[in-house]
């Protein structure tokens, strides 16, 4: 994100969509933060609008007259087809030219001939060589395998990852005894992971986190519907909305996840707060209603309504 | 000499010719003119009429430009707009029209059709005052006043509505919302920007008021309906005015405060909730539901942590304990509610107030995520 306020320049590119991906994710990342930029946007915008209104009737003209626009089309018809001669002349003259060097490869003199043999009879054999190397490879590198198991056995069998699932505290706390135990439990899924890559346990190693991100009852048909709309959203691209619209639309999509997230970690922590759930659930709703609403401008965006 | 008179005659009628044509040339070209349909003023450039019902419905679809819509004694619409361009009213073969949509476009050259949205500066439109006026707007402002029903959706620009008979919906994107005298169901909401209703009264007993912001204020004044909510996420919600009998009302915000200014004699049933952090305050006196026999009692049972001695006189200063505060002002009359019978109820995480004010004529609910709660006497 940029620190200064974009200038006016720059709010005008961004505008007309003339900055690059980055400046363009930098200029929107610093508008949704700065009120006075927004606002410094949506003003640059509206005078666009305005001009664009006003001088509407004006632009709908075809501005060159047809004579001047018949001239113009007629040079371009004269250099085209004068373009279109020169580039056949240009290909016919560089076949010419392959051909000649060619013909030069086939001119054998004795002396030639015989260093061409004597080359290719050395790339034969080195190439015989190289294949029967690689097959000599293949045939021991099972042995190879083999030993290096001797020396290091298998991850699996490694007594330590086996005493590890059963340490395995699920949820870490925030009381101060079991804030202990869960640094403990971080450090032993830690082992579990590199143990369960190697024996399938990953699900084993992923239930804290599982546990964690558990949906509270009613939150999955929030967010299911969320990501489809934002699916919808996402299809209609940038140009559904104006800039200054996004940008707004950006702030208070921010700032909902924001209170889901603050009514969330409450409600996870007292589900039987109903008050605190349904905050949660209120949050959810807002952030619904707010993307269906893009979504339908996403949609007759795509329609070119 | 009679060939010369004759030559005079036709020399005088062709000198005379030019000035007659001339003359009668204008009456001809205002013969041609629809005698309805266009007739430009001074501040409009374009205009158009049809006949409509009285409750004839009212489309319009305007991707840029402001909007002005109002109500007349006419059975008419009448349509303008500021600048030149197209502009058409389509209806169904039928007159007088039971609905009317409204087609507008800068471009003079566009051909339009129905479920179009096009462009223009300003366009005017008079409609019969008992009419339903639906406007879907998405860059630029709306305003509705006098008639039935209002229906708008705005994606960007403030939504002005005033005098509407019958019922109200506005839907806005980015753009404050305002509904001034006016009556009926309403359902008003804005993600970015406030939500102002002043002076709207309910038509039958089962009209609801909904107002709702995600960034912006909730302000309501003088709403009379019996079930009133207003929901903000980081704005604030503000009530002024008095209760109704029988009323429900519900206020909540996840970050804002909530502010009620009610009438000194007030009654009603309070539910007041903070979860996490944030004060309650009031100026009435709540008689507190204590878990025994009293019906409005809603609050789970929670353990009171601070009881003041019947002796000790009202707290005037929070009670300094750890975590959110809740301020009770006790009755100045000793007589009705004691000060040893008001209890601070708490939560591990949570401050709630449960009461009754007067005799529970209504029920509030109020609360707040993280913001404050607050009951003024006016």
């Amino acid at each position: 994100m940029i620190k200064r306020c974009p200038d006016e320049g720059i709010l005008q590119a961004y505008i007309d969509g003339e900055l690059s991906r980055e400046q363009t994710a930098a200029t929107a990342a610093h508008l949704a933060a700065c009120e006075a930029c927004a606002t410094a946007l949506a003003s640059a915008e509206s005078e666009i609008a305005f001009f664009s209104t006003a001088f509407a009737p004006d632009d709908s003209l075809s501005v060159p007259t047809e004579v001047l626009r018949a001239r113009i089309n007629a040079s371009v018809a004269q250099l085209e087809t004068s373009s279109e001669t020169n580039h056949a002349r240009r290909h016919g003259r560089s076949f010419d030219s392959l051909f000649a060097s060619l013909r030069g490869l086939f001119t054998f003199t004795p002396q030639s001939a015989a260093a061409f043999a004597s080359v290719l009879a050395l790339i034969a054999i080195g190439i015989i060589y190289f294949s029967a190397q690689r097959s000599q490879q293949v045939t021991n590198k099972p042995e190879n395998a083999r030993a290096i198991a001797r020396v290091n056995p298998a991850p699996e069998h490694s007594p330590e990852v086996k005493t590890t699932p059963e340490t395995v505290v699920p949820i870490p706390t925030s009381t101060p005894e079991q804030g202990r135990t869960g640094t403990t439990a971080v450090k032993v899924n830690y082992t579990v992971r590199h143990a369960a890559n190697s024996n399938g346990g990953a699900r084993r190693t992923n239930a804290p986190a599982a546990l964690k991100e558990e949906a509270l009852p009613g939150e999955r048909d929030y967010q299911t519907a969320i990501a489809s709309l934002e699916k919808t959203i996402k299809m209609g691209g940038d140009a559904s909305l104006r800039p200054s619209l996004r940008v707004e639309y950006e702030r208070n999509i921010a700032l909902l996840d924001t209170a889901i997230s603050q009514t969330r970690s409450v409600a996870a922590r007292n589900p039987k707060d109903k008050d605190a759930v349904s905050f949660l659930i209120a949050a959810y709703q807002s952030k619904v209603e707010l993307l269906t609403k893009v979504a339908d401008q996403a949609q007759v965006a795509a329609l070119g309504r | 000499m009679k060939f010369s008179f004759r030559t005079f005659l036709f020399v005088l009628a062709l000198a005379f010719a030019p000035s007659q044509v001339a003359a009668q040339k204008p009456q001809v070209e205002r013969k041609v003119e629809p005698p309805r349909a266009v007739a430009e003023s001074e501040d409009f450039a374009l205009e158009r009429r049809a006949d409509a019902e009285p409750k004839a419905l009212i489309t319009l679809c305007i991707s840029t430009g402001d909007v002005v819509v109002r109500g007349w004694d006419r059975s008419e619409v009448r349509a303008r707009i500021e600048e030149a361009g197209s502009l058409r009213l389509l209806t169904p073969n039928v007159r007088p029209a039971p609905r009317v949509e409204v087609l507008v476009s800068e471009d003079k050259e566009t051909e339009l059709g129905s479920g179009d949205c096009g462009s223009t500066r300003t366009i005017e439109l008079m409609v019969p005052r008992g009419s339903t006026v639906e406007v879907e707007s998405r860059n630029g402002h709306v305003e509705v006043s006098d008639v039935a029903e209002a229906r708008v959706r705005a994606l960007s620009g403030d939504v002005d509505v005033r005098r509407v008979s019958q019922s109200v919906e506005v839907s806005c994107l980015s753009g404050d919302v305002s509904v001034t005298d006016s009556s009926g169901p309403m359902r008003v909401a804005t993600v970015s920007g406030d939500v102002e209703a002043r002076n709207v009264r309910k038509l039958s007993p089962g009209d609801n008021f909904e107002a709702k912001s995600t960034s912006g204020d909730v302000t309501l004044e003088a709403v009379t309906h019996g079930q009133v909510n207003g929901t903000a996420i980081s704005g604030s919600v503000i009530y002024t005015g008095a209760l109704a009998r029988g009323g429900s009302y519900d206020f909540r915000t996840i970050s804002g405060d909530v502010t009620l200014e009610l009438p000194a004699d007030s009654s009603f049933n309070l539910h007041a909730k903070v979860v996490v952090s944030g004060d309650i305050d009031t100026d009435f006196p709540v008689k507190m539901a204590t878990g025994t026999t009293d019906a409005t009692h809603v609050a789970p049972p929670a353990t009171p942590q601070t009881t003041p001695p019947p002796d000790t006189p009202a707290l005037p200063t929070p009670v300094p304990m750890p975590g959110p505060v809740i301020v009770v002002m006790p009755p100045q009359s000793p007589g009705r509610v004691k000060p040893g019978k008001v209890k601070v109820q708490r939560e591990p995480s949570s401050a709630r107030l449960d009461g009754t004010v007067g005799t529970g004529d209504a029920v509030v609910n109020i609360s707040s995520f993280s913001g404050s709660l607050h009951l003024r006497k006016r």
